[in-house]
C-alpha cells in the first residue's frame, strides 16, 4: 500500500494546483476545475441514463478484452508450437497488427453494421493482435531448452501444454491482459467515435460537441476506472496465484 | 528422433542392443553476427553397456552439443548416432539443471517417471531423497534451492530415467566434494551393479547397507551404459572405465585410454579406493600429459 500513497499525493497536488488556477476565469472556461468536475459527477452518477451509457461500454470491452486476449492467446501459443506456421504467419499478422484501427473503423459500419457487435469486433481487434504477438513472443520466455528436454523425456502435445505451457503462460498472461486492457478501452472509443447514440464515448463527443468539459472529464474518469479496477485486480492475481513460485524467473 | 540400426551398421554388438554408435558428427553453429563456429568435426566413438565412458574436453569444446545431439535435442550438420533397437530410455543430466519452477522437487522427479510410464514408488523415492540430504526439501520449490541442491535433482532424475543409457553432462559442478563423491559412486555403481554385484561390497562400510537396498529397489537391475563428460581429470580417472580426450573445438578425439584399476586381480570401480590407489598418480600423469598438450595447444 505504501507504494499507492506517492502516486496519490502526486494527483492530488495535480488537483490543487489544477483548482488554484481554475480561479482564472480564462482557465476555468477551457479546463473547468476539479469542484466543478466533481459537482457534475456526483449529478451523473444518480442518472441512470449515465449509468446505461457506462454499462454499454463497459459490456462491449470486456467482451471485445476477454475474447481477443482468450484467442489471441491461444493463436500465439499455436504459432509458437508450430514455428514452421508462426514463421509464415508471424509477417503477415505483423502487417494487419499495423492497420490503424481509426482507417477500418468507419469501413466496420458496411461489414458488422453500427450494433454491440461491430463494437465488440472492434475493440476484439485492438486486443487480439496485440495478445498474439505478446503470447507468441513469451511463450518461449521459459527457456527453449525446458521444452526440449521435455520432449527429449517424451512429453507429448497435450502434457506439454498442461504441465509446461500453461503454468508458464501464468508468467505472462497477466501481464499480456494488463497491457491489452488499454488497447480494449480505446478500441471502444473509436467504435463509438465513428457510430454510436450509446456508450461512454457517445457521452464525451456529444459534451465535446457542447463545449461541456467537465462532462467531457466525468465521461474520461470512467474509461480509465475501467482499465485500472481492472488493472487492480491483475495486480492482485499476480500477488496471490504466482507468489509459490514468483522467484523463479533467473 | 533417433535412427535404428541400419544396413551398414551390422556389427554383432549392435544387433545385440549392446553398442550406442557416434559416427562421424559435424555441427557448425551461425552466430547473431554470421560468423560460423564449427563444434563438431567428424567426432566418432562407440558406447558399450556395462562401460562407464568419460569424455575429457576443454570448457567450451562443444562437449555439451555433442550430449544433445546424442539425446536427439538437437540434430547434427552430418554424421548420425546409432541407439539400438529396443532401447528403452536414455536417462539425461543436462548441465544447466532443468526442473519446473511450478512443480515441487518431489512432483519434478515423479512427472519425468510418469512420462516414461515408469511405476513410482513415492516412499522409496523419499526415502532416496533423505538419504541424499535432501530431505527437508521434498516439498519444496526449486527456487528455494541451491544451485548445487538443483543438479543433485537434476542427476537423481537422470538415474531413475535412465534404463539402457545414462547421459550425465558435467553433473556436479556445483556439489559439494563430498556429495559430489556420493554421486559419482552412484553413477558408477548403476554401471557395475548388473556386471559385478559383488565389487561394491567394500563400498557398504561406507554407504549404509539400507541405503544402498532402498536404491536398488529403485534402480532396478539394468543394463546400462553411461556418457560421463567432465573437464576433470581427477574426476575422470576415479570413475572411468575408459577416457576419451577431446580437442578445442573443433571437437575430434585425439587419445583413448583404457582405464583399470586392480587389487588381487579384482576390478576396483569405488571412486575413492581408486583415489588412493597407486596407479592412480600413474594415471594421473598420463592423462595430464596428454590433456596439458591437447588444451595447451588452444592457448598458443
Amino acid at each position: 500500500m505504501k507504494e499507492g500513497i506517492k502516486p496519490l499525493a502526486v494527483i492530488l497536488l495535480f488537483l490543487i494546483i489544477w483548482q488554484i488556477l481554475a480561479l482564472s476565469e480564462e482557465v476555468s472556461k477551457y479546463f473547468s476545475s476539479p469542484y466543478e468536475v466533481f459537482t457534475v459527477l456526483l449529478q451523473e452518477i444518480r442518472s441512470s441514463e449515465f449509468w446505461s451509457h457506462v454499462i454499454f461500454s463497459y459490456i462491449n470491452i470486456t467482451f471485445g478484452y476477454v475474447l481477443g486476449n482468450l484467442l489471441g492467446a491461444f493463436v500465439g501459443i499455436v504459432l509458437w508450437l508450430r514455428d514452421s506456421l508462426g514463421r509464415i504467419f508471424n509477417p503477415i499478422l505483423f502487417l494487419l497488427s499495423s492497420i490503424p484501427i481509426f482507417a477500418i473503423a468507419p469501413m466496420s459500419i458496411l461489414w458488422w453494421g453500427s450494433g454491440d457487435t461491430a463494437k465488440v469486433i472492434i475493440v476484439f481487434l485492438h486486443v487480439f493482435f496485440v495478445a498474439v504477438f505478446y503470447a507468441y513472443r513469451n511463450v518461449g520466455s521459459i527457456r527453449d531448452e525446458y521444452y526440449a528436454f521435455f520432449k527429449f523425456v517424451g512429453v507429448d502435445d497435450l502434457n506439454m501444454f498442461i504441465h509446461i505451457i500453461i503454468p508458464s503462460a501464468s508468467l505472462w498472461f497477466l501481464p499480456m491482459l494488463k497491457l491489452t486492457v488499454g488497447f480494449a478501452v480505446l478500441g471502444e472509443f473509436v467504435a463509438e467515435f465513428i457510430v454510436s447514440d450509446k456508450g461512454i464515448g457517445h457521452y464525451i463527443i456529444r459534451a465535446t460537441g457542447l463545449y461541456d468539459v467537465p462532462r467531457v472529464i466525468v465521461g474520461i474518469i470512467f474509461l480509465l476506472t475501467y482499465s485500472t479496477v481492472v488493472a487492480l485486480i491483475i495486480d492482485f492475481l499476480h500477488k496471490t496465484v504466482l507468489r509459490k513460485y514468483i522467484e523463479w524467473r533467473e | 528422433m533417433h535412427k535404428t540400426t541400419k544396413e551398414n551398421l551390422i556389427t554383432d554388438e549392435a544387433q545385440q542392443n549392446k553398442v550406442l554408435i557416434v559416427e562421424n558428427l559435424k555441427k557448425t553453429y551461425t552466430l547473431p553476427d554470421h560468423r560460423k563456429v564449427k563444434v563438431l568435426d567428424g567426432i566418432s566413438f562407440t558406447l558399450r553397456k556395462g562401460e562407464f565412458l568419460v569424455l575429457l574436453g576443454p570448457n567450451g569444446c562443444g562437449k555439451s552439443t555433442l550430449t544433445k545431439i546424442i539425446t536427439g535435442i538437437e540434430t547434427p550438420d552430418d554424421g548420425k548416432v546409432y541407439v539400438p533397437r529396443g532401447t528403452k530410455s536414455i536417462g539425461y543430466a543436462p548441465q544447466r539443471d532443468i526442473l519446473l519452477p511450478w512443480k515441487s522437487i518431489l512432483d519434478n522427479i515423479t512427472f519425468a517417471l510418469k512420462v516414461r510410464k515408469k511405476e513410482v514408488d513415492v516412499e522409496k523415492l523419499k526415502a532416496l531423497l533423505t538419504e541424499l540430504d535432501l530431505g527437508d526439501f521434498i516439498n519444496a520449490y526449486p527456487y528455494q534451492l541451491s544451485v548445487g541442491m538443483r543438479q543433485k535433482i537434476n542427476v537423481i532424475r537422470a538415474f531413475l530415467m535412465a534404463e539402457d543409457w545414462l547421459v550425465l553432462d558435467e553433473p556436479f559442478s556445483a556439489v559439494d566434494v563430498n556429495m559430489r563423491m556420493v554421486l559419482n559412486r552412484f553413477a558408477v555403481e548403476l554401471v557395475v551393479s548388473t556386471a559385478d554385484k559383488t565389487a561394491f561390497s567394500s563400498l557398504q562400510g561406507v554407504l549404509e547397507e539400507e541405503f544402498l537396498r532402498k536404491y536398488y529397489a529403485l534402480s532396478l537391475s539394468r543394463d546400462l551404459g553411461v556418457l560421463y563428460i567432465t573437464h576433470s581429470v581427477d574426476e575422470a580417472i576415479m570413475v572411468a572405465s575408459r577416457v576419451l580426450i577431446l580437442s578445442p573445438k573443433p571437437t575430434k578425439v585425439v587419445e583413448e585410454i583404457e582405464i583399470r584399476f586392480e587389487e588381487d586381480g579384482k576390478p576396483i570401480y569405488d571412486p575413492i579406493e581408486r583415489k588412493s590407489h597407486p596407479k592412480f598418480s600413474e594415471y594421473f600423469t598420463l592423462l595430464w600429459d596428454k590433456v596439458e598438450k591437447v588444451f595447451g595447444g588452444k592457448k598458443t
